[in-house]
């Protein structure tokens, strides 16, 4: 006799049937495809991990209806129905067995990382499941007291927190290539920038169909607060803690992009010139959407009220890009964050933690990977303090717009501080300026579609935040 | 079974979701990298330069390059004549300098192909040159040599217009080699098995080192029989055969592409038997210049005709679709009659012919017309195939007949305004092929950086385009079911795979015309406009009117009613 436990113990998923598996991955908060519809679910690899409980590391298609297919990471374990431990979302449940999502079981989290203590390497046919540690995991993995799953900001991976000391973060939707996150932290790291979380250890897939990261640990912050949590508190208490550092924050943030840039042997992080197409290219794509987006915003007419102060403006907006993008001098494109705000950092009480290194998860991760201007980083947490002010100012709060220039201006100095005569950035204010402008009008862009997709009750903040954008003339930034 | 050459160093990574059709949906880009982008000045285009601009080509939205001919060689037929099959020609860099590139091109999502000639070596490799010295030489027998000119008389001449037989007398050998092509270009011979073993080696080498696949330049001549025309052997066919098995058993998810300009009946066998075990596709040559036909004539049977008479091929195997490519645009593979009609259409004057064919650009064939251009892309996109576009055709450059050969569709990519259209910082006197400067497509009115600011150019709809036939993979891998309304001047077809519906209607006139289609069977549904996403009324029982406007296109996707 063998059910699903002992089969699940070999990696064998057969007693999981597609609709079963396509129903459970389409209500997901990491399902990235939900307006699209399901034609199907597919296991394409199942690599068994351990038996108890029995697990296995699976990667499963989802088929979508236009023909096209994304490919997630689900971690299944089976338990028995009467097994006193029942964690993690059900997947199927049947006679005398539980099979589930095995993130949040505390059992499972502490064999991954003991594998990754281990550097266990597990093969299944052609598959193969790598775990590697790095000089942060501790020698001894005791299993937890408590396991608390986070929400994360984006929603293509999941996260959990191990007695408030080690995250371990599963990617969902996985892309070929090695994803960007391990990647920057390791190069970080060993770079000697202190201003991340120490990395404790990944996981890897490969085989068919795709090489890619699954996940990583790394170590948890205690009691740290959010920047974007302590701007608000900031606007809405009149405080000065932005005032007091936010210089401080451009320095970390510049002396960051120092670093990414410091490596020329590396050719994934050696900093390259601009080429004369890189910005009109960008500028082209950037050109599109506005098209896109102000059709979008004149087809919302639940929202046409919140869009008004902008609905009429793409073509504004479209000149101004042209404008900003006839620069000479751009300077360097190096490695970056790729989607650094307020909400991507963390004040420790002494000193300012960045995280989350997987660039914008919507984008493809070729994309995600791509060299650029660092100023693409500075100009998003720029963005991040004017949302801020921008939220206070729609709930009628006060001084947003002087808070908004303080902190901007301070962030900017320290910015400018750190990256000073480095190179990297473009000679000369006035270019720099113009790249700002328009970076920041490029975040503006995603910021308004991003609410309008996700977040209507948000809308009248992103419109704020662009009117505010365009009324400020770009040689007048801060 | 190993190369006999070591790999130099191999493309590091998997950068792609495995994918043994990932073909079928691509779209190709035909480079030459000696007119791209030229990055140390010399006035010849380099890898270096081509790993420069990779990031335009990701813009455009590109899966695949197809690059010509690298190799080491003389360059007296653009590189098809190869000197040494394991080097990078100089002019371009090192093969270090190609590692890089295939590797750069990888992380951004973007695969690589090449061509690779089987055929023929140039008379300066060293292999002619030992076989040429003594009849005793180890190497003699890897060429077609003859005491006398007149065997394998039926076989055609190809360049009509240079070479007047096949044959050619070698005074250091004292007898007559074999050449399909230019006399520089002697041809292998494929009966002996050290020469099978040598290209199989050759093709090991650039796979070990990371290419994704080649296009096989010159395929159905590789044996030669008395009392034949010497093309599709079923030897030739054979070795083929070996060249795949080589590739299953040990290069996943590469190619082979032919270049096999045949009748479609002829073609279809390059896929070989059964599931197909040749070649992984085949550029369909007999379509273009019915294409160019259909329009001039306004009407779309030549385009029907054709496809009609086009085998079913297997699963896996997928046509290449293109306008234009690097040689002249060839009529082969159409009647005499047909040929005349194109020649006195598209080559008004008689410098633009060349050989069998028309050496010219699209939009000089198309007498500038973005109308005419847009329709024929739509057209391209939208049948069973991958389209292969040819660099510089989506600005719209023209060609200079003026230049030799087929240099004249091989000028210099247009980036700029600037001093040689932003190609080379080199003196203009010392470049390669000197830029187009004519007023109408020259380097100061058609070049990147002024269509990438103006968004109604033919670049940035191309980029839209390629972005919009990426988002449906029906395209590339539903089944192409042609409507044959009673309007001769609409070319309408439908593309199916599973749910995903799409309906094609292009008008060839040049001015607006009604149309009703047939689509009884599609009751109920919604035609959704692709590129605005406007919704037509629903399909009822009698037939759907369109009125398409002059050279214009609709496409549509059918949505069930919610």
């Amino acid at each position: 006799m063998s059910g699903p436990r002992e089969q699940v113990a070999r990696g064998d998923l057969a007693f999981l049937d597609e609709g079963t598996l396509a129903s459970f991955i389409r209500e997901r908060r990491w399902f990235g495809a939900k307006s699209t519809e399901v034609v199907g679910a597919h296991v394409l690899a199942a690599v068994p991990l351990g038996s108890s409980p029995a697990l296995c590391a699976s990667l499963v298609e989802m088929r979508l209806e236009v023909g096209t297919h994304h490919v997630y990471q689900v971690l299944v374990a089976v338990r028995d129905a009467g097994d006193d431990a029942r964690p993690g979302d059900a997947i199927a449940e049947g006679d005398g067995w539980r099979a589930y999502e095995a993130l949040d079981d505390p059992d499972v989290v502490v064999e991954m990382l003991r594998m990754m203590r281990g550097g266990a390497t597990v093969a299944a046919g052609e598959a193969r499941v790598e775990f590697r540690a790095l000089p942060g995991l501790p020698q001894e993995i005791a299993p937890p007291k408590e396991l608390t799953r986070v929400a994360s900001g984006d929603q293509s991976n999941s996260l959990v927190v191990l007695d408030g000391e080690l995250v371990v973060k599963a990617y969902r939707r996985l892309e070929a290539g090695p994803n960007p996150e391990v990647e920057m932290l390791k190069f970080l790291e060993a770079h000697g920038f202190r201003n991340i979380p120490a990395l404790a250890g990944w996981y890897a897939y490969s085989g068919p169909p795709l090489d890619a990261t699954l996940g990583l640990a790394y170590h948890f912050i205690a009691d740290a607060e959010g920047g974007w949590g302590l701007a608000l508190q900031d606007l809405e208490t009149g405080g000065d803690f932005f005032q007091r550092h936010a210089e401080y924050l451009g320095e970390v943030c510049g002396q960051m992009h120092c670093v990414l840039a410091s490596d020329e042997q590396d050719p994934d992080f050696a900093p390259e010139p601009t080429s004369t197409e890189t910005l009109a290219l960008l500028a082209a794509t950037l050109d599109d959407q506005v098209g896109q987006l102000f059709e979008q915003i004149q087809a919302r007419e639940d929202l046409a009220q919140a869009v008004a102060p902008v609905a009429g403006r793409g073509e504004e907006i479209r000149e101004r890009l042209r404008e900003l993008s006839k620069v000479e001098a751009i300077g360097r494109k190096i490695r970056a964050h790729g989607d650094l705000h307020l909400g991507q950092v963390l004040w420790t009480g002494s000193d300012w933690v960045v995280l989350d290194f997987e660039g914008e998860p919507t984008r493809p991760l070729p994309e995600r990977r791509r060299k650029r201007s660092p100023l693409r980083d500075a100009a998003g947490m720029l963005r991040s303090l004017s949302y801020a002010a921008a939220v206070a100012d729609t709930r009628g709060i006060a001084g947003a717009g002087a808070w908004e220039a303080a902190s901007r201006a301070a962030f900017r100095e320290g910015y400018l501080h750190a990256t000073a005569a480095t190179g990297l950035l473009p000679a000369g204010r006035a270019a720099m300026d113009k790249l700002l402008a328009f970076f920041e009008l490029e975040k503006a862009m995603y910021e308004l579609r991003y609410e309008l997709g996700h977040r209507p009750d948000w809308v009248p903040v992103a419109v704020r935040s662009m009117e505010r954008l365009l009324d400020r003339a770009w040689e007048a930034a801060p | 079974m190993t190369s006999t050459r070591p790999v130099p160093r191999r493309v590091r990574r998997q950068w792609f979701e495995r994918d043994p059709l990932w073909h079928k949906s691509a779209t190709f880009y035909e480079v030459s990298v000696r007119s791209f982008y030229d990055s140390n000045a010399d006035g010849i285009g380099d890898f270096p330069g081509l790993t420069e601009k990779l990031e335009y080509l990701e813009w455009l939205g590109i899966d695949c390059i197809w690059l010509l001919p690298f190799y080491k060689s003389p360059l007296r037929d653009g590189g098809y004549d190869i000197s040494d099959f394991y080097e990078v020609h100089p002019d371009y860099g090192t093969v270090e300098d190609f590692v890089a590139f295939v590797e750069a091109a990888h992380s951004r999502g973007i695969r690589v192909i090449a061509d690779l000639v089987v055929n023929h070596t140039s008379s300066e490799h060293p292999w002619f040159r030992e076989a040429r010295s003594s009849p005793d030489s180890p190497r003699r027998d890897w060429y077609v040599w003859s005491d006398t000119d007149q065997r394998y008389r039926d076989a055609r001449i190809i360049f009509i217009d240079t070479e007047a037989s096949n044959w050619t007398w070698d005074p250091v050998a004292g007898a007559y080699y074999w050449h399909r092509f230019f006399s520089h270009q002697p041809d292998l011979n494929y009966d002996n098995p050290e020469v099978q073993e040598a290209i199989l080696d050759v093709m090991r080498f650039w796979l070990d080192v990371g290419l994704d696949g080649f296009r096989l330049d010159a395929v159905p001549y590789l044996y030669e029989r008395e009392g034949t025309n010497c093309e599709n052997l079923v030897e030739t066919h054979g070795y083929l055969k070996r060249l795949r098995t080589e590739v299953d058993r040990a290069y996943q998810d590469r190619i082979l592409l032919a270049e096999a300009n045949q009748w479609p009946a002829d073609v279809v066998d390059y896929y070989g038997e059964g599931d197909g075990d040749e070649c992984h596709m085949c550029f369909n040559f007999p379509l273009m210049p019915r294409m160019f036909m259909a329009l001039r004539r306004q009407d779309a049977r030549p385009v029907l005709e054709i496809l009609d008479s086009t085998p079913d091929i297997p699963e896996i195997c997928q046509w290449g679709l293109f306008l234009r490519n690097h040689d002249e645009l060839t009529l082969e593979m159409v009647t005499d009659e047909e040929r005349d009609y194109m020649w006195s259409e598209y080559a008004k004057d008689p410098m633009m012919k060349l050989n069998l064919g028309i050496r010219r650009r699209l939009a000089p064939l198309l007498d500038n017309g973005h109308d005419e251009m847009r329709l024929m892309t739509a057209i391209l996109f939208s049948l069973p195939g991958s389209p292969v576009w040819y660099y510089g055709d989506e600005l719209g450059m023209g060609d200079n007949v003026y230049l030799g050969d087929r240099e004249g569709v091989r000028t210099p990519m247009q980036w700029t305004g600037d001093r040689n259209g932003g190609f080379s910082r080199a003196d203009f006197a010392r470049l390669a092929i000197p830029p187009l400067m004519d007023p109408v497509y020259g380097f100061q009115a058609v070049n990147v950086e002024a269509q990438l600011r103006n968004p109604g150019s033919m670049l940035r709809w191309i980029q839209r385009f390629i972005a919009l036939r990426k988002q449906h993979p029906v395209f590339g891998r539903g089944t192409y079911e042609p409507l044959r309304p009673a309007n001769p001047r609409i070319f309408a077809h439908i593309r199916r795979l599973e749910e995903d519906i799409v309906l094609c209607v292009h008008n060839l006139a040049q001015s607006a015309q009604a149309v009703e289609l047939d689509l009884s069977e599609f009751e109920g549904m919604v035609p959704v406009e692709l590129l605005g996403g406007a919704h037509f009324p629903p399909i009822g029982t009698l037939p759907y009117l369109l009125t398409p406007g002059g050279r214009g296109f609709l496409w549509f996707r059918l949505q069930r009613p919610q």
